[in-house]
């Protein structure tokens, strides 16, 4: 089986929980469920759970998607594709030191890669990288205090004829805490439900000035849309997932066990069908 | 001519900035880049008494990001916002600067992102339809502005100059107070839509481009 993330959720319940994992069963992870098992990975092996640290070192030996989502979150880019290439997977550590340039060739690579392995139209292979560009931005601006370091942080897509998955992942402050810097959002967010709703339906900032944030997310959308894709968002203790296309887009509101940070998932492909 | 007393116009060519292998511009980071680069390019006319038209040219670009966008040009628009009326409190932003910022050559993907951009962030900026590097000859309006203040900016493009009690006598069957047109005209320039000066005790507002397509 490929574990995905709501099957992350059940996992990390079980870890948790002490209760019996099947390991046998697990072949691999979607991209989405190695980001946020990764992210969940950083908050076991500071606490030493020997159970968590038995699992994740057998489900990095099965696979490389996880493994190198790991690495890239402790800031190791283990493999570094070349200026033109087109790879199928890619995922490296958003890292705020690295120049612009990177990330613009990083952007160049998804993009080439939609078009030349995913098959995808260059003007939607254009659309998702903007998504990707939109979500990076949103880790470097949100996911540390105000003024201070982003936290660690993973970016990567996995491409397929027909498909992609892209996914991020922080280990920051969560989408509940960088809302409520604005005071306008305060008193308005009881919880990690509130706040990924207001970010992701409402467009909330954590910045007071007018026109300077709260529209990455909303272009996020816009673009899959169009392409009739899958997005699940993840911060504290909930998940926000939106399936389908335009006005038939379903919202479904889970409970996903406290984590830190911001994690999105997405999924599309060039049929319509994810 | 009254444009020979209005903002100093710049052209700014944003390719030259980014190099010529961008022509996706996306994210944050790559925008810091480029406005550092754009800003020294504008830095020598920034002493212009009566500001600077900052003509950004987009030419070469096929897309751009939401947040590539907002570093570039909402960033100008605040700081000539702040140069205008002051930063009302917020510490965030840019530093003010009198800047008019104008956008010409936009390609249709690029102009539909800046007018969403816009839009959401309810501000206007002009892109240059006709511009011979002095002046702006034609332009139209991107971006979110509500009817009256079209109206309003469209007659102050025809009456060339402006002013509150000069628009109350003009048009004494619109009931509006010389107070209201005082909001107007204010807003237009704290928009960066027209620029004013001070004639004795008061405020004369005048366009910089010499023709609006309304619509």
């Amino acid at each position: 089986m490929i574990l995905d993330s709501g099957d992350v959720d059940d996992l990390r319940r079980a870890v948790s929980e002490n209760l019996p994992i099947r390991l046998s069963e697990i072949e691999d992870l979607s991209l989405g469920a190695a980001t946020e098992l990764a992210v969940a990975f950083v908050g076991w092996r500071e606490a030493g759970t020997q159970a968590a640290m038995r699992l994740v070192s057998t489900l990095s030996k099965r696979s490389r998607t996880f493994d190198r989502t790991i690495d890239a979150l402790d800031g190791i880019s283990s493999v570094v594709p070349g200026d033109y290439d087109a790879p199928l997977l890619d995922i490296q550590p958003v890292a705020p030191s690295l120049d612009a340039v990177e990330w613009l060739l990083f952007s160049q690579r998804l993009r080439r890669s939609l078009e030349a392995n995913g098959g995808f139209e260059p003007r939607k292979a254009m659309a998702l990288s903007k998504v990707m560009s939109e979500l990076v931005d949103n880790v470097i601006e949100h996911s540390g205090v105000a003024g201070t370091t982003p936290s660690r942080a993973v970016v990567g897509y996995a491409i397929e004829s027909g498909r992609m998955n892209l996914a991020i992942g922080d280990v920051g402050r969560g989408v509940l805490e960088s809302l409520r810097e604005n005071p306008e959002w305060r008193e308005r967010l009881p919880n990690a439900r509130a706040a990924i709703e207001a970010a992701v339906l409402e467009h909330a900032s954590r910045r007071t000035l007018t026109g300077l944030g709260g529209l990455g997310l909303r272009s996020v959308q816009q673009t899959l849309v169009d392409l009739n894709g899958s997005l699940r968002f993840r911060s504290g203790d909930a998940a926000l997932t939106l399936e389908g296309p335009g006005q038939a887009r379903e919202i479904r509101r889970s409970h996903s066990p406290q984590m830190p940070g911001f994690q999105v998932a997405i999924s599309c492909s060039t049929s319509g069908n994810y | 001519m009254i444009f020979a007393m209005g903002p100093r116009a710049v052209l700014l060519p944003l390719a030259k900035v980014a190099g010529e292998d961008v022509r996706h511009a996306h994210g944050w980071a790559l925008a810091e880049k480029h406005a550092a680069g754009l800003e020294a390019l504008l830095a020598p006319s920034l002493q212009s008494p009566n500001g600077v038209a900052a003509v950004v040219d987009l030419d070469g670009f096929e897309s751009m990001s939401a947040s590539y966008v907002k570093r570039i040009l909402v960033w100008l628009l605040i700081a000539g916002e702040r140069s205008a009326v002051g930063p009302k409190g917020v510490a965030e932003g840019p530093p003010a600067m009198n800047v008019y910022p104008v956008i010409i050559n936009a390609a249709p993907d690029v102009r539909e992102e800046v007018s969403i951009v816009l839009e959401h962030s309810n501000r206007t900026c002009f892109e240059a339809l006709e511009f011979d590097g002095t002046a702006i000859r034609r332009a139209r309006l991107v971006g979110k502005i509500d009817k009256n203040l079209t109206e309003t900016l469209l007659r102050v493009l025809s009456a060339k100059e402006a002013s509150a009690p000069m628009f109350h006598e003009r048009f004494p069957d619109e009931q509006i107070g010389v107070t209201a047109w005082n909001n107007r005209l204010n807003e237009l320039y704290a928009r960066r839509l027209v620029w004013r000066d001070k004639r004795v005790r008061q405020f004369v507002f005048r366009p910089f481009v010499e023709e609006v397509l309304d619509g």
